[in-house]
């Protein structure tokens, strides 16, 4: 079933190890634009998800589509950011980066040769321009001034930002993001959160982040929240999507610290608290706030103006 | 003071070269205690001769041009010990780095290659000299071969190891980038490289047991030659310096390989 106004399609996807199901029956359909958090207890398939997205793994059963096209595997259209491992320990930040777009631009051979001018410290124009690219992705995290350091001369937060640019430098249409910032001191966190969000207004990118962090990126990125919770009836038979639900501030204009403080994105991510981490609540499945994420939106927006 | 001779002492650097000198030291007078010794009890003895015995020996041997074959030994020797190891190394790591990097990285390769490497590896070059007689002419050939068995094994086996820690999600962000199957080789490759040249530094040993063994089966010229006509004249006065020159080389050829691992990839021992 394909819609052109969803980038990404998820349709009736079930992952299981042998006996073991760790999602079931997972509908969901993301827009350009949205940054979705995927939030949910340790084991919730969180990142199981993220993965089939990303098509590291295929689905037991059901349907991925990316730009209406069927996910067989990672492709150069998502960019990918884990906690750990985001940048290869043999290229300083700059080459991090550009690695990814000769990847892209050039041939396996062509490629060979230019890693032998390299050796050589022998540089054509083409090589210029790619770095020139490179300079510019890393400007845009602020990390132009870091470009000959390797990872290990980098902290946390600057190796996040290189990878992002490295993500960036090759447009992908989704950003993928597994527990990116999770190793990250609370002032990185916000100024990464910050650069994000400028990044994906100025790419219209479409961001899919996963995390734990339900008081600190939930608000400051989510424009939509999506909560896996295990889902039993006797034996565990994976997990579910028990809360998909937009922001109740999408389409104001204010800015990232007002939206993190409005009451309404309290009561918003309350509510999650409540509904998915509460277990008492959560062994009935009808308690899940299941709508349409287009639906919910307008609730919460009808709910926002009739407040203001 | 409490740390001073502790487990976290800061030892300076002319505490570490005298440190480490005193070692050699003892063994110079050690040696020449016990040469003395046995010199003054038969002045024709040639189990322990003297330093300046072997100093004259050595002179002599160096410069002596050898009346049947017109060549001068010595040079020849190591000429021939340098090619047998160039040779036998050089060959053993390309061949190593193709199969391993291959059978690292595509697991139907890994599947078919890695038993019978597996199974080789755990024979030992020396159990099947009679086989590697009809591979190989006993001289030079031999030796190369008998480095590259001893070499090449531990080298794939290393270099499939190496490519199975590189973390799952350097794989995926490759992917992403566009990169092809073969384009994951090559990455994987340059990841693994200072890991393998260093896998390379360890097993050293190895190869020179195997080129000297590999000599003494029946090359012409090579240092293990020499040490091994000489010794059937009890001379040591030559197969000492000789051991000391092997050593040298050795150690020549280790530091090169730590100099090229520290200077072509830095980053290697930072990320460490």
């Amino acid at each position: 079933m394909k819609n052109d106004n969803y980038l990404i399609q998820i349709d009736n996807l079930d992952v299981s190890y042998g006996k073991h199901h760790v999602l079931k029956s997972v509908n969901l359909s993301i827009r350009q634009g949205e940054i979705v958090c995927f939030v949910g207890p340790s084991g919730a398939g969180k990142s199981t998800l993220l993965r089939q997205i990303l098509g590291e793994e295929l689905p037991s059963r059901g349907i991925i589509n990316v730009k209406n096209q069927k996910v067989r595997g990672p492709n150069r259209h998502m960019g990918f950011i884990a906690q750990n491992y985001s940048l290869f320990p043999n290229y300083t930040a700059v080459g991090n980066v550009t690695q990814g777009l000769y990847l892209d631009q050039c041939s396996f051979m062509k490629n060979l040769m230019y890693d032998i001018l390299k050796l050589f410290k022998i540089k054509t124009p083409f090589m210029k321009s790619l770095e020139k690219i490179a300079i510019q992705n890393l400007k845009l995290v602020e990390m132009d001034e870091h470009a000959l350091k390797y990872p290990h001369q980098l902290s946390g937060g600057q190796k996040q930002r290189v990878a992002i640019a490295s993500a960036l430098a090759l447009k992908p249409s989704v950003l993928l993001m597994d527990e990116a910032f999770s190793a990250l001191d609370p002032e990185t966190k916000m100024a990464m959160r910050k650069n994000l969000i400028e990044l994906k207004e100025k790419n219209n990118l479409t961001i899919i982040f996963v995390t734990h962090d339900l008081d600190g990126d939930v608000p400051a990125l989510a424009t939509r929240l999506l909560a896996l919770t295990p889902h039993y009836d006797g034996n565990q038979s994976g997990a579910k999507i028990a809360f998909d639900s937009a922001h109740p501030l999408n389409g104001q204009n204010i800015s990232m610290n007002e939206r993190i403080k409005s009451p309404f994105t309290i009561k918003w991510i309350e509510r999650v608290k409540h509904e998915c981490f509460n277990p008492k609540f959560r062994q009935d499945e009808k308690n899940f706030s299941l709508e349409h994420p287009d639906a919910r939106q307008q609730n919460n927006l009808e709910n926002v103006n009739e407040t203001i | 003071m409490r740390f001073k001779f502790g487990n976290r002492a800061k030892v300076p650097l002319w505490g570490r070269l005298v440190l480490g000198f005193l070692p050699f030291l003892m063994a110079f007078f050690i040696y020449d205690h016990f040469s003395k010794e046995r010199l003054l009890e038969n002045p024709r003895d040639k189990v322990l001769p003297s330093i300046s015995k072997m100093y004259d020996s050595m002179s002599t041997f160096v410069i002596k041009i050898d009346k049947r074959s017109g060549t001068n030994q010595f040079v020849e020797d190591i000429k021939a010990s340098m090619g047998s190891l160039f040779a036998g190394i050089s060959l053993a790591f390309i061949f190593a780095l193709c199969i391993g990097v291959l059978a690292g990285t595509f697991p139907f390769i890994n599947a078919s290659l890695m038993p019978i490497v597996n199974v080789f590896s755990s024979v030992p070059p020396a159990a099947i000299v009679p086989i590697l007689f009809l591979i190989a002419d006993p001289g030079y050939e031999l030796s190369i071969l008998f480095i590259f068995l001893a070499l090449f094994f531990v080298l794939v086996k290393d270099i499939v190891n190496q490519i199975k820690k590189i973390p799952r999600n350097l794989n995926t962000l490759l992917f992403t980038k566009g990169a092809s199957e073969w384009e994951i080789g090559r990455e994987n490759l340059y990841i693994i490289m200072p890991s393998i040249l260093q896998s390379l530094k360890i097993n050293l040993p190895l190869v020179w047991f195997a080129l000297l063994y590999g000599e003494t089966l029946g090359a012409q010229y090579g240092l293990g030659t020499r040490i091994f006509i000489l010794k059937r004249f009890s001379a040591n006065d030559i197969i000492f310096p000789y051991i000391i020159l092997i050593t040298i080389i050795a150690m020549t050829i280790f530091f090169s390989i730590e100099f090229i691992i520290k200077k072509r990839y830095p980053w290697y021992l930072g990320s460490k």
